[in-house]
C-alpha cells in the first residue's frame, strides 16, 4: 500500500470507529454550543462584538481540546497503539491519520459553532472561516503528537490541557488577529507559517513519541 | 593544575569574579543613562538574565536533538538540565522585567513589554515540560517525548515572539521601547561583562546540578542492583 | 535613597536570592543523597556479613532518574 492509501484507511478505520460508538462527536458539539451560551451570560450586555470574537475562538480551542483528550482513548483501552506502532507503515502514517480525523471532528463542530455564533453574536464573514480553516490545522497537527505523549503519561487528561494551551496561545493570536483587526491578511499569513512549521516538526517527530 | 579537572568550580569563581565585577560597574562606574536616569541600571541584570534563559533553552534543545539523534541516554539528563537552567533564569526574568515595569510605568505588569509576555508563555511551556517527565515512566519512551517537547520549545520561542508582536496590533496600540537607539560604549562594555558573567553561573550551575542528577540516577541504579 | 535606587537595588537582591535559594535546595538534595549512599552502604555491608556477595552487574546506561 502506499503512504496516501494507508493515511486513509487509518482515518476511515478512526470516523467508522466513531460513528459506530459515537462517543466524542455529539460530546463536542454539545460542548461548543454550551460555552457560547455561557459566554453570552459572562459578557456584560455593552461589551462589543470584537470581544465576542475573542470568546469564538476560546471555545473553538477548549473544544478541541476535549476532542483530543478523547483521541487516543480507543488506542489505548484496547492496547492497539502498540499493535499500530508494529504494523508495516509509516510511523508518521498513523499521525496524519488521526490528525485527519480529529481535523474532520473539529470541522464539524465548527460547522455548528459558527452558525451559532453568527446567531447567537456576530455576522461570520469569508475571512473568520479561512481563518477557522487554517487554524483548524495548525491544533490538529500539535494537538495530535501532544495527544500521543498525554496518552502514555499517567496524568492523561490532565496532562494534555498544560502541554496544549502554551503552543496554543500563537494560534489564538493569529485568530483573534484575524478575526478583530482591520487588515486580516498578516493574521492568516501568521496561521499558515505556524501551520507549516509545526506539521513539519509533529510530522517529524511522531515516530520517537509512539514507539517503545 | 587542580582547577582542570574541575570544570565546576573554575566556572563557579569564574562567574562570581565577572558578576562582581560586572555589578560593581553597573552600579558605580558607568554614566547615567540620558533618558531613564538611574532606573535603566536594572538592564545589566535583567537582559543577560533573559539572554541566558535563552542560552539553556537553546542548549537542552540542542542536547534534545542530539538524543534523537544518537540515541545516547546521556543526552536526556543533559537536556533535562539544561532546561532546567532555563526555568531558573526565566522566573528570574519575569521577577526583574517585573521590577523594571514599576520603576518605568508604576505597575508590576506589562502586556506592553513583549519580553516579559514571551517569558511567561515561555514559563508555563516548560513547567509543562516538567509535569510532562514526572507524569510518564522513566524509560526511552519518556526520554524521546522529552527531547521533542524541548525541540518543540525552541520553535515557540520565535513564533510567540511574533504572535506577541502581532497582537500588539489589537491589544496594546502604543509600543514601549526600553533602550534607546544608541547604547554608549560603556554601556555596552558592562553589559558585555554581566552577559558573560550570567552565562558562565548558568553554565556552573548546569554543571552542578547534572552532577547532582548523575548521582541520583547511579544510587537508583545501584539500589535495584542490590535489592 | 531614591526610589529608582531601591527598585533597581532590589531586582539585583532578587537575582542573588535566587541563586542562593538554589544553594539551599542543593544543600537539601546532597542531604538526601547522603542518606541514600549511607542506607545502601549499609545494605551491601549487611549482605557481606550474610555470606551473599552481592552482585552488582556492569553499570547499566543511567536512565532511571528524574
Amino acid at each position: 500500500m502506499t503512504y496516501f492509501g494507508d493515511v486513509a484507511a487509518l482515518a476511515r478505520k478512526d470516523i467508522l470507529l466513531e460513528l459506530r460508538s459515537r462517543d466524542t462527536l455529539p460530546a463536542m458539539l454539545l460542548f461548543v454550543v454550551s460555552t457560547l451560551v455561557v459566554f453570552h451570560f459572562a459578557l456584560p450586555s455593552d461589551s462589543s462584538d470584537l470581544a465576542a470574537g475573542g470568546l469564538l475562538w476560546v471555545a473553538i480551542v477548549f473544544t478541541a481540546l476535549l476532542g483530543l483528550t478523547r483521541a487516543f482513548a480507543a488506542e489505548r483501552e484496547q492496547r492497539l497503539l502498540d499493535g499500530l506502532v508494529l504494523a508495516p507503515c509509516d510511523r508518521s502514517a498513523i499521525w496524519l491519520a488521526k490528525g485527519a480525523s480529529v481535523m474532520a471532528f473539529l470541522l464539524l463542530a465548527e460547522a455548528v459553532a459558527l452558525p451559532a455564533f453568527a446567531l447567537f453574536f456576530a455576522p461570520v464573514d469569508a475571512t473568520l472561516v479561512a481563518a477557522v480553516l487554517l487554524a483548524d490545522i495548525g491544533i490538529a497537527a500539535v494537538g495530535t503528537l501532544l495527544a500521543a505523549m498525554a496518552a502514555a503519561s499517567r496524568a492523561r487528561e490532565l496532562l494534555l490541557p498544560l502541554l496544549f494551551l502554551p503552543l496554543a496561545i500563537p494560534v489564538i493570536v493569529g485568530g483573534v488577529g484575524a478575526t478583530v483587526a482591520e487588515e486580516p491578511a498578516r493574521y492568516l499569513g501568521f496561521l499558515a507559517l505556524y501551520d507549516l512549521l509545526f506539521a513539519i516538526l509533529s510530522w517529524a517527530s511522531f515516530e520517537y513519541v509512539v514507539t517503545e | 593544575m587542580w582547577l582542570r579537572n574541575n570544570r565546576g568550580v573554575a566556572l563557579a569563581s569564574t562567574a562570581a569574579l565577572l558578576l562582581l565585577g560586572g555589578i560593581s560597574l553597573a552600579f558605580f562606574w558607568v554614566p547615567d543613562d540620558v533618558d531613564q536616569g538611574f532606573s535603566q541600571r536594572i538592564f545589566y541584570i535583567h537582559v543577560p538574565v533573559a539572554l541566558t534563559a535563552y542560552a539553556c533553552f537553546g542548549w537542552g534543545a540542542w542536547k534534545a536533538l542530539r538524543l534523537l539523534w544518537t540515541r545516547e541516554v546521556r543526552y536526556d539528563l543533559e537536556s533535562y538540565t539544561a532546561v532546567h537552567m532555563g526555568v531558573i533564569f526565566g522566573i528570574l526574568t519575569l521577577v526583574t522585567g517585573s521590577i523594571w515595569a514599576r520603576i518605568s510605568w508604576g505597575v508590576w505588569w506589562s502586556w506592553g513589554e513583549r519580553q516579559l509576555v514571551l517569558f511567561l508563555v515561555l514559563f508555563l511551556f516548560y513547567s509543562a515540560y516538567f509535569m510532562l517527565r514526572y507524569s510518564t515512566e522513566p524509560g526511552p519512551r519518556r526520554e524521546r517525548m522529552s527531547a521533542v517537547y524541548a525541540l518543540f520549545g525552541v520553535v515557540l520561542i520565535p513564533v510567540s515572539f511574533l504572535a506577541i508582536r502581532l497582537a500588539e496590533g489589537f491589544i496594546h496600540p502604543t509600543v514601549f521601547t526600553r533602550d534607546g537607539p544608541q547604547m554608549a560604549g560603556s554601556m555596552f562594555f558592562v553589559f558585555c561583562v554581566c552577559l558573560a558573567g550570567t552565562l558562565t553561573l548558568a553554565g556552573a550551575l548546569y554543571a552542578n546540578e547534572l552532577l547532582g542528577k548523575r548521582v541520583d540516577a547511579s544510587l537508583r541504579e545501584l539500589e535495584e542492583a542490590l535489592a | 535613597m531614591t526610589t529608582a535606587e531601591k527598585y533597581v537595588t532590589a531586582a539585583y537582591l532578587v537575582v542573588l536570592a535566587v541563586v542562593l535559594l538554589y544553594v539551599v535546595i542543593y544543600a537539601f538534595k546532597l542531604a538526601r543523597l547522603e542518606r541514600e549512599v549511607t542506607r545502601l552502604a549499609k545494605l551491601a555491608a549487611e549482605r557481606r556479613a550474610s555470606g551473599e556477595v552481592p552482585k552488582v552487574e556492569a553499570a547499566e546506561p543511567l536512565r532511571t532518574a528524574n
